[in-house]
């Protein structure tokens, strides 16, 4: 947050703020009963007090406050207008300015002015009739209180092991009237920590007819999960302290282990009571009430009597426990270190970023296009500044896309409440286990995997995991396990989904296939080709519609946003252990490292994290791969893509030689045969039209630092065309529906 | 659709820190510089929420949030005053004008960022 | 906000709600379905169109559904908007109303 322009224009303001404050102040000496003036000056003390507090100025509020203090007593009529007061007032006017000009200036401020600024002080707090004393600044308004009666059915015993608070909130009838959405709360509270579960207690409804739509009748009971201190959790509601009833029950709630250490503690209970407050155990507002109770003890229901410790009545009271007081500690430290972090990181707008993240791209191009012409010049000299030039453009590059980097476990930790309340609607034990939560990916990305997960993971409760009493029957454990995880892998991120299920049910899923004319009856299908028919259009092997998923939207949905961030979705399953998909991702969208190919007179781009090799075809090896449309890899068949032919190309192929580049994605690896190979590049990737959405192959372009326009390959849409040649050179392995749908949506192929 | 908040100080460098804060979270914020200019502003537009000081030349905070409750489309929607601590009796004045929400100055910006998204998340 | 009604041969009331659905028009939505509620028919509620809910909308919802089954009559939430799933979601309200919810994939 870049705060310069509001500094510059607070000592702008300020300036002419003292400047109208000296003219109103001796415009009072000649007419000194002149409210206006007096409104003048008091609100030329305030805005500069409010306005330098935003700033931190501690030095320029804590004198300002006792000249606002002056002038609000002036104000009221308390303490008459006269030389008395409008002489110190000038004075104080002038050392305003001192204090505004040294932050300004960032120099200390003079033995002189400290030395006046304490006389100032001295004489506006005798005028105020008060001896220097310090005073706090809160921003929170202390709660008046917080009932301290439990509510009843609060539900303490599940808390007491659950390591969840439990809030007891009903909110007072205005509080809508006054513009308080007792929903903007719960919303904001959930930014803190997890809503595990909510409970809407709507029956304070009257009848119909005796219903004021503008008043508030709710209350709810929530298990909150959070590290967040009771105090902020108190101070979600602020707003409507005194327009709600809040009970707040702390996690791990066992009274007897926190009496052990109350009474353990050789200090006094005020002592303690601190000490809880500043852990965050207790709130001050309790200990406030508590050390009340402990005074007024004999006509109070305090049940420990008038002599008891604070930390007895406050465990009757309901408002603290013990396991809270170590963990306190221990997060209280940690919340300190998170405030370290914080405080050494910016909040930037995202848009500032895009715009960066797009210069870099442009600086990206400016730097190969200097490349080039160094090259062409052939000039050492130069040749050595451009790599160095280079070099540097790649750091920079790396280090402005590291900026939009965010880590995928916000993300994966939504998935925490879908599992638990899935798994409790279809009456299954399920636990959710994540692991690589702090694996990065951008920005871009993490956003739109969102959905296509949900998918996933709710498909994979649904179908994946069996009903209990299936998997005890089975053998297995009744707690079905789901595994949400993230991880790195060669320039790209793996996303898996995988679940301890009952795996794909092949024989159904050919089955279904051949009744909805996906594939022909006699298809010879291999295991995995049976497993990717689940992504075929219109594919869903429910048996009943669940209000899950099964309806309608299925896993080809989940496949196409999967290659529309360009990446790839597999499969892994086994009959009676589960499941598994991966989704793989590239890191980024904007920039990738390319590989440059060219065939005839155009050039493409390959990414560089895909390609396994580069073989030369030439001879007779080159016929025989022609017309066997596969190559003898030490051993192994890898089947080979004329680009040429995929992207029906005009001009003939070259009369030597032709190269192959082994590229590789998840598990396939095919070969892309082209003229040329011309090195390395780094590619700045400029979305396609529109108009090209349905091209399969190619998933961008770019522009090289010749001027010239090249294609970047989609290597998952090539792998899905060399698939199909597989396929059309077997035809007893056709698949017809995954080939129909290919086929609609891709080039041409021969 | 990034919701709108409407920032009323005559401080406009306090207007500028809270709108610098606030469009960093993601609102759209326009400004006014008191109660008067506040209110010719408000055109029947959705306004999410209002941030107002209470101390301010031609028109005040109180008597705007008094006069706004009197548009329709503003009838209920959220205010933050801001306020110096020593302003108790004019605090009950303003609860009583519909103003529930107080903020004592001064404040840090994120401060106003998390008072604001109590009221409504950006 | 906007309630436009649709009459079902036989069937239910059809109300379909346009707009937010929050206090500020509140008094208005009251009004309507106070007039719909007191002919005692079915009642279907349209909530495709709601492009905001707040407290004051859900327990609007929560009392006429109250009022609809105190007298014998069929209440049920249809075609939920995003907006309107997503304060289900947060109040966990789904099993209260006990409509079929259509999450979008």
């Amino acid at each position: 947050m870049n705060l310069e322009p509001a500094l510059q224009a607070f000592f702008a303001e300020a300036d002419e703020l003292l400047t109208r404050m000296e003219e109103a102040l001796l415009g009072l000496e000649s007419v000194p009963d002149d409210r206006e003036l007096i409104d003048e000056i008091f609100r030329a003390a305030h805005t500069i007090k409010g306005t330098a507090g935003v700033f931190g100025f501690d030095d320029v509020v804590h004198f300002t406050h006792e000249v606002e203090s002056l002038l609000d007593r002036v104000r009221d009529g308390q303490i008459a207008v006269s030389a008395a007061v409008i002489g110190p007032l000038l004075r104080s006017k002038d050392h305003i300015g001192a204090l505004v000009r040294a932050v300004a200036e960032k120099s200390e401020l003079s033995g002189q002015d400290r030395a006046e600024g304490d006389e100032l002080t001295g004489v506006l707090l005798g005028l105020l009739g008060k001896a220097p004393a310090a005073r706090g600044d809160s921003l929170v308004a202390q709660a008046p209180g917080v009932p301290a009666e439990p509510v009843s059915d609060a539900g303490d015993d599940d808390c007491a092991g659950s390591g969840n608070w439990h809030l007891s909130l009903r909110f007072g009838v205005d509080v809508m009237r006054g513009g308080m959405d007792p929903l903007s709360f719960l919303r904001y509270l959930g930014t803190i920590g997890e809503i595990v579960h909510l409970h809407t207690v709507a029956d304070a409804l009257p009848p119909w007819l005796e219903l004021d739509p503008e008043a508030c009748y709710l209350g709810f009971e929530i298990d909150f999960l959070s590290d967040a201190s009771k105090a902020d959790i108190e101070g979600v509601f602020e707003f409507v302290r005194d327009d709600c009833v809040l009970h707040i029950i702390p996690p791990y709630a066992k009274v007897s282990a926190y009496l052990d250490v109350i009474r353990a503690l050789p200090e006094d209970d005020l002592m303690i009571g601190e000490l809880l407050v500043l852990s965050g155990a207790l709130t001050r507002a309790e200990l406030e009430r508590g050390l009340a109770q402990q005074k007024g003890g004999s006509d109070s229901e305090a049940p420990a009597g008038p002599t008891a410790p604070l930390g007895e009545i406050l465990v009757e009271a309901g408002a603290v426990n013990a396991g809270v007081v170590d963990a306190a500690l221990v997060k209280q430290k940690q919340v300190k270190d998170n405030k370290a972090q914080e405080a050494r990181s910016l909040r930037i707008d995202a848009d500032k970023l895009d715009q960066l993240i797009e210069l870099v791209g442009e600086l990206v191009i400016a730097s190969a296009g200097v490349q080039n012409i160094s090259q062409t010049l052939a000039n050492i000299q130069l040749s050595e500044a451009s790599e160095v030039l280079l070099r540097l453009v790649d750091d920079v590059r790396d280090q402005a896309l590291s900026l939009r980097m965010v880590q995928i476990g916000a993300t994966f930790q939504r998935f925490q409440r879908v599992v638990r309340d899935v798994s409790r609607e279809l009456g299954k034990d399920i636990e959710l286990v994540i692991s690589g939560a702090e694996t990065e990916l951008d920005k871009t990305v993490v956003e739109r995997i969102g959905d296509p997960l949900m998918h996933l993971v709710r498909n994979a409760m649904d179908h994946g995991i069996e009903q209990t009493e299936v998997r005890v029957a089975n053998g297995k454990p009744a707690r079905a396990r789901l595994m949400l995880g993230a991880q790195h892998e060669a320039g790209s991120i793996v996303i898996t989904v995988a679940d301890d299920g009952g795996g794909l049910n092949r024989d159904k899923i050919l089955r279904k296939a051949i009744e909805r004319g996906l594939v022909s009856e006699d298809a010879q299908l291999t295991e995995r080709e049976i497993d990717r028919l689940i992504f075929a259009p219109g594919f869903s092997t429910a048996d009943q519609i669940s209000n899950l998923s099964g309806r309608g939207v299925g896993m080809d949905v989940v496949r196409r946003d999967i290659e529309a961030l360009r990446g790839t979705v597999e499969i892994d399953t086994q009959p009676g252990r589960g499941t598994s998909l991966s989704i793989r991702l590239p890191l980024t969208l904007a920039i990738i490292d390319g590989f440059l190919i060219g065939v005839g007179t155009a050039t493409f781009v390959l990414p560089v994290g895909v390609i396994v090799e580069c073989v030369e075809l030439a001879g007779e090896e080159r016929s025989a791969a022609r017309a066997r449309g596969y190559l003898d890899m030490r051993g192994e068949v890898l089947p080979l893509l004329w680009l040429r032919e995929a992207f029906d190309m005009q001009g003939e192929s070259p009369t030597r030689r032709e190269n192959v580049v082994v590229v590789q994605f998840g598990q396939s690896r095919v070969g892309i045969v082209v003229d040329q190979l011309m090195g390395e590049h780094q590619t700045v990737i400029r979305p396609l039209g529109k108009l090209f959405s349905a091209l399969r192959g190619v998933s961008g372009s770019t522009i090289l630092g010749t001027g010239e326009i090249a294609l970047i390959l989609d290597v998952a849409g090539l792998l899905q065309i060399a698939g199909r040649n597989e396929l059309v050179s077997h035809p007893a392995t056709r698949a017809r529906g995954v080939e129909a749908d290919e086929r609609s949506a891709s080039l041409n192929v021969q | 659709m990034a919701k709108t908040i409407l920032v009323v100080d005559d401080s406009s460098s306090l207007r500028q820190v809270v709108s610098i804060a606030l469009k960093g979270a993601g609102y759209d914020v326009f400004e006014a510089a008191d109660g008067k200019d506040a209110l010719s502003k408000l055109t029947g537009q959705k306004v999410h929420l209002v941030v107002s000081d209470v101390n301010m030349p031609n028109m005040d905070g109180i008597t705007f949030v008094k006069e706004m409750r009197k548009l329709p489309a503003y009838k209920f929607t959220p205010v933050i005053m801001l306020t110096t601590e020593n302003q108790e009796a004019k605090k009950a004045e303003g609860q009583a004008a519909g103003a529930k929400a107080w903020m004592v100055k001064p404040f840090k910006p994120d401060q106003m960022l998390m008072a604001v998204s109590k009221l409504c998340l950006p | 906000m906007n309630i436009d009604r649709k009459d079902e041969a036989g069937g239910p009331i059809e109300l379909s709600v346009q707009g937010e659905l929050t206090i500020f028009g509140a008094a208005d939505a009251y009004g309507v379905l106070t007039r719909v509620l007191s002919e005692k028919r079915d009642l279907r509620v349209n909530l495709s169109r709601v492009s905001e809910l707040d407290s004051s909308g859900v327990q609007l919802l929560l009392a006429a559904k109250n009022a609809a089954q105190r007298h014998g009559q069929r209440f049920e939430l249809v075609a939920h908007s995003p907006a309107v799933l997503d304060v289900m979601d947060l109040l966990q309200l789904g099993p209260v109303f006990g409509d079929p919810v259509v999450v979008p994939a």
